[in-house]
């Protein structure tokens, strides 16, 4: 019953026009789909993206034997358990990606990556031969040494062959190189600077601020004391890492009675050791280089999450520690 | 109760049964994917991840169409008022699908070790697509049994001419699944052209043929259940499916904002999939106006509950949570994230599988031939069910709000421990959510495996035969929360839905300003806040009010006959 | 007549409300198929198809009403010619 008695009967015309409407969004919808992969479009293809001897469409087919996207996100479809990986090869690069994949177990440290960043297909592709100005090119990469290098990963080693990781570093890159209409958003602002700058001044607010990681909101420390804050943050960014709190060498000098103290530079001159020094070793480590040492070693962007006060606090820190004389 | 009207309905009673167990193994492959969102090392090396989701994925899909199945064998009878002429072609389906389900379960496994299986540049094993994790084979044998699905519902269906929009509505739907499969079974070496399929798949089956069979099933129930006139039902039934495919054909783009499709997919997905929501908001209508309207009594509570949670769960997971993040300005935000997984669960198991679980309780009582079974069981499982389910999705979206800010506003970074510590307490919520809804799934396999051979309860004593019990408590006349409710009511709540759909919508579009882009996420927080609780809270207390009030009517009739019954006693009336 | 009023008014205001949610902010017109002339074919048909969609949504709820209380009246009728004839409906 679809006409109400004493009315023109309209449904049957009704109906008509709903499939006809219905036949042209069919139309617009296989037109726009069509322009969506014509050439003119100027989208990459996985044939042309190459990674050593290898080309991403293969990487796909490793891709989804491993069923990657199980855990992942890529263009933003799959899993939410892990980070998204279309724009991956552009934050970290191939020879920070070849390290991790080859170990998945623990995160690649510089050592590592540096190993990486000789071989053939890396240095074909990204024309990068040092260290520094590859953690330049990756940021992303500089970041996971520094944060997580020599930790263990939540990601299941998954043992890739070689062959495998030559292959998902061009899929990866090829998705890198998509043009995905500006998705992932850019941040406006760095976050993690940031959350630092707020936790340093949460001795005037009570609480860290909502959404405020745990690990960020533990260095709230009363602001009266900045080494104290110091001393967290040489934690947090992995400082400790590779320099000793006293006098033994790790991987860079140790700390114990630096403060003031007289370092030889490998360039034969000898400086004191004072606020500035030290300011200057952290943001700018290849400026001065002390004698047994090499440079390109500790990364070069700490500028770039660390802010003034936070720099100044470590500095108020290192002055604490004192030689065992 | 009405009597099974024709043998080879009974065919069905094997497909709901698998259902009940698929579903009970994919909850609890859900709650170890919930346990390892909290601890990414549980059986890490022995079940990654991944692997427990691809199965949780494919189960849900699996039982969700066996479900339909299920329903789709019990109605036809009825529908052609004749028997199946091949009975042993449904009982070579199911089996079929007893193999197809439990190879593909198995296979997920070999992903593991990157076996994908390729023979003939396929995959045939498994292929790692999400949603489409079949292997190649299993794709193969699913097609094919899709492919007998839809000769069973042609054979047995009458001639054309004497279809009404119910018979159509489920030949669309078993032809549409079959037709759309194809677009599985590829590999495509493009990753954008590649996606782009798969949403012809995901898209299409669930915004487009799921909700043809559905709104076809849910009619045809209201006809049984309620004797609605089946011209009325029709109506309805057309004009649904129209406009799921009115919106939904074109709305397929908002799947294609950024997989590498071109800018002005943004417009056109967004535009049209705003009005997805409106054959749900239009079968609502329908069904309350075809269900509750007419008064005549409710004869199988559980049914009904989870036949109402159904269309009122697509209203609220898929229409009000899907409309909320499918523009553009609001998907760039919520794509990728937590919200997804929110609107996927309410979505797909709010609307398709509490149908499945609906039908069942409406079809096996009839094919035991049972006489009133205790339905206080059933209606518990129900509210489980529901709030587990509303829980877990407000879990989802406040986490995936959380995430959204540190992940892309603030640009953190995954590890380095940064967004897990934020969200950590909705991962917990959604493990305790988790847990309710796995003892309220629990109770309704339960249920529906032994009734018929459990012992009646003492409760049931009490209250059967013909509701003498019921109506010593229920003779008031209907007041308060159990009042009739009127149509102008309705509208009203389903306002106060929307309401809370627009603040969430607001909350994500938020996410754009410059103020929360410079760091300062207490907007959209507090709207987020706002929103998914007052809607969840909402949704409880509309279904509670719908069903208090048909449950009023049930004892109102209840009184009416003892009241009779009383009256040959020379007794009065209480 | 009035309701096909209101009806083309709800009509003009949800299609101007989705298209402004739906509006191309980000767009680019850097691609051919992006460009501002294709750009003004979409919005037009876009809104065209869009109202459509729409007002075919409220026509059918209308008639659904119509529909319903029709059935009330006949239930009524029904119920008055004696009780038995609406057990067989
Ligand atoms: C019963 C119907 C529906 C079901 C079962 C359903 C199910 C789903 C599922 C499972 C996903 C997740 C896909 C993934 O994991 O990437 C999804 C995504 C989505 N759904 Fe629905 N949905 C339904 C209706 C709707 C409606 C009516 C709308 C719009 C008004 C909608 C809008 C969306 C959007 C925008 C996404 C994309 C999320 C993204 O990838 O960013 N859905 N849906
Ligand atoms: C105890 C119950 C359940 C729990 C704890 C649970 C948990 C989960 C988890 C943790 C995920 C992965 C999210 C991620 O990728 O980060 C997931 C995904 C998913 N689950 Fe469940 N689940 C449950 C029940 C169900 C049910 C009953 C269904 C459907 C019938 C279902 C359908 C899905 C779907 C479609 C996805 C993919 C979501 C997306 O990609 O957006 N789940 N589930
Ligand atoms: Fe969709």
């Amino acid at each position: 019953m679809s006409c109400a008695p004493g009315k023109p009967c309209e449904e049957g015309k009704k109906r008509r026009i709903a499939l006809l409407a219905f036949g042209l969004m069919a139309l617009v919808f296989f037109v726009l789909s069509a322009f969506s992969f014509v050439d003119s479009r100027v989208q990459v293809t996985p044939e042309v993206v190459t990674y050593g001897p290898y080309n991403a469409v293969q990487g796909k087919r490793v891709f989804q034997a491993y069923n990657c996207m199980d855990c992942h996100t890529i263009v933003g479809n799959g899993a939410y358990f892990a980070p998204d990986l279309t724009k991956e090869y552009q934050q970290v690069g191939p020879a920070w990606l070849a390290a991790f994949l080859g170990s998945p177990g623990s995160w690649p440290t510089q050592t590592v990556v540096a190993i990486h960043l000789h071989d053939p297909a890396q240095l074909k592709t990204t024309d990068i031969d040092t260290m520094q100005a590859y953690l330049k090119q990756f940021p992303g990469a500089a970041q996971r040494i520094r944060q997580q290098g020599g930790h263990g990963t939540y990601m299941p080693n998954l043992t890739f062959s070689g062959p495998d990781i030559g292959k998902l570093i061009a899929f990866l890159k090829y998705t890198s190189d998509m043009n995905t209409e500006g998705w992932p958003p850019k941040p406006e602002t760095n976050g993690a600077a940031l959350l630092a700058d707020r936790s340093a001044h949460a001795a005037t607010a009570v609480h860290a601020p909502a959404g405020a990681p745990p690990a960020a909101a533990a260095s709230a420390q009363p602001a009266s004391d900045p080494a104290v804050l110091g001393a967290k943050l040489v934690q947090e960014d992995g400082c400790t890492a590779c320099h000793a709190t006293d006098q033994s060498t790790k991987v860079g000098p140790g700390w114990g009675g630096l403060y003031n103290s007289q370092v030889k530079l490998t360039d034969g001159s000898t400086v004191t050791a004072n606020d500035a020094y030290l300011a200057r070793s952290i943001l700018d480590p290849n400026a001065q280089i002390p004698t047994g040492f090499q440079p390109n070693i500790m990364p070069a962007n700490f500028g770039s999450v660390l802010s003034k006060q936070q720099v100044d606090a470590i500095v108020a820190y290192i002055k604490t520690l004192k030689g065992n004389k | 109760m009405k009597a099974l009207q024709y043998q080879t309905q009974r065919l069905s009673m094997r497909f709901f049964m698998l259902m009940l167990v698929l579903f009970i193994v994919q909850v609890a492959l859900g709650l170890i994917l919930a346990l390892q969102e909290n601890d990414p090392l549980f059986l890490q090396g022995v079940l990654n991840f991944n692997i427990v989701r691809a199965d949780h994925l494919d189960l849900a899909i699996d039982w969700i169409l066996c479900g339909f199945i299920g329903a789709i064998v019990f109605v036809a009878p009825l529908l052609s008022k004749r028997d199946f002429a091949h009975p042993w072609l449904i009982k070579f389906l199911f089996y079929a699908l007893l193999v197809i389900v439990i190879a593909n379960v198995c296979t997920q496994y070999l992903a593991r070790f990157g076996i994908a299986g390729w023979w003939l540049g396929q995959p045939w094993f498994q292929q790692g697509r999400e949603y489409l994790e079949e292997g190649r084979a299993v794709q193969v044998a699913l097609l094919i049994g899709f492919g007998i699905l839809s000769y069973i519902v042609l054979r047995i269906f009458p001639p054309r001419r004497e279809w009404n929009e119910i018979h159509w509505g489920l030949v669309l739907g078993v032809l549409g699944l079959t037709g759309v499969w194809v677009f599985a079974m590829f590999f495509v070496a493009r990753l954008d052209l590649s996606e782009y399929f798969r949403w012809y798949v995901v898209h299409y089956w669930v915004e487009g043929i799921w909700e043809i069979i559905h709104i076809s099933l849910v009619g045809y129930l209201i006809v049984l259940m309620f004797h609605a006139k089946i011209k009325s039902v029709g109506y309805a039934v057309f004009w649904g499916v129209a406009m799921v495919w009115l919106s939904g054909m074109i709305g397929n783009a908002h799947h294609y904002f950024w997989i590498g499709t071109p800018a002005f997919w943004q417009f056109w997905g967004s535009l049209f999939s705003a009005f997805e929501p409106l054959p749900l908001v239009f079968c609502f209508w329908h069904i309350y106006l075809d269900a509750h309207q007419n008064r005549k009594p409710l004869e199988n509570t559980p049914a009904f509950y989870f036949l109402l949670g159904s269309v009122l769960l697509e209203q609220v997971g898929a229409g009000i949570l899907g409309f909320s993040m499918t523009f553009a300005r609001t998907n760039v935000w919520s794509h990728g994230t937590w919200i997804t997984a929110g609107h996927a669960h309410l979505a797909l198991f709010g609307t398709f599988g509490l149908l499945g679980i609906a039908v069942a309780y409406y079809a096996v009582p009839l094919m035991r031939g049972i006489k009133g079974f205790d339905e206080r069981l059933g209606q518990l499982a129900f509210w489980l069910v529901l709030v587990g389910v509303l829980g877990m999705a407000f879990a989802f979206d406040m986490g995936g709000t959380v995430e959204v800010f540190n992940y892309r506003t603030l640009g953190l970074d995954w590890f380095g421990g940064r967004i897990d510590p934020a969200m950590g307490g909705y991962r917990v919520a959604l493990l305790v959510f988790g847990c309710v809804l796995l003892i309220g799934a629990g109770l309704t396999v339960y249920d529906l495996l032994t009734m018929g051979y459990r012992r009646p309860s003492a409760g049931l004593a009490r209250e059967r035969p013909d509701g003498h019990a019921a109506a010593a408590i229920g003779a008031r006349p209907a007041v308060g929360w159990g009042r009739y409710l009127s149509g102008f009511e309705v509208g009203l709540w389903l306002l106060v839905l929307w309401f809370f759909g627009g603040i969430i919508t607001v909350s994500l579009l938020a996410f754009n300003l410059a103020i929360v882009r410079s760091g300062h996420p207490t907007l959209p927080y507090t709207l987020a806040a706002i929103g998914y609780a007052g809607l969840f809270v909402a949704t409880l207390l509309f279904i509670s009010r719908f069903l208090t009030s048909m449950q009023a009517r049930k004892r109102a009739v209840a009184a009416d006959e003892s009241r009779d019954d009383m009256d040959l006693l020379g007794e009065p009336a209480a | 007549m009035r309701h096909r009023a209101i009806d083309l008014v709800l009509t003009a205001v949800t299609t101007v409300a989705a298209l402004l949610l739906s509006w191309p902010f980000w767009a680019h017109f850097e691609y051919w198929a992006d460009s501002r002339a294709l750009w003004i074919v979409y919005v037009i048909i876009g809104a065209i198809l869009a109202g459509y969609v729409f007002y075919a949504f409220l026509g059918a709820l209308h008639t659904l009403f119509e529909h319903d209380a029709l059935d009330h009246a006949e239930a009524r009728e029904a119920a008055k010619g004696g009780a038995d004839t609406e057990n067989r409906s």
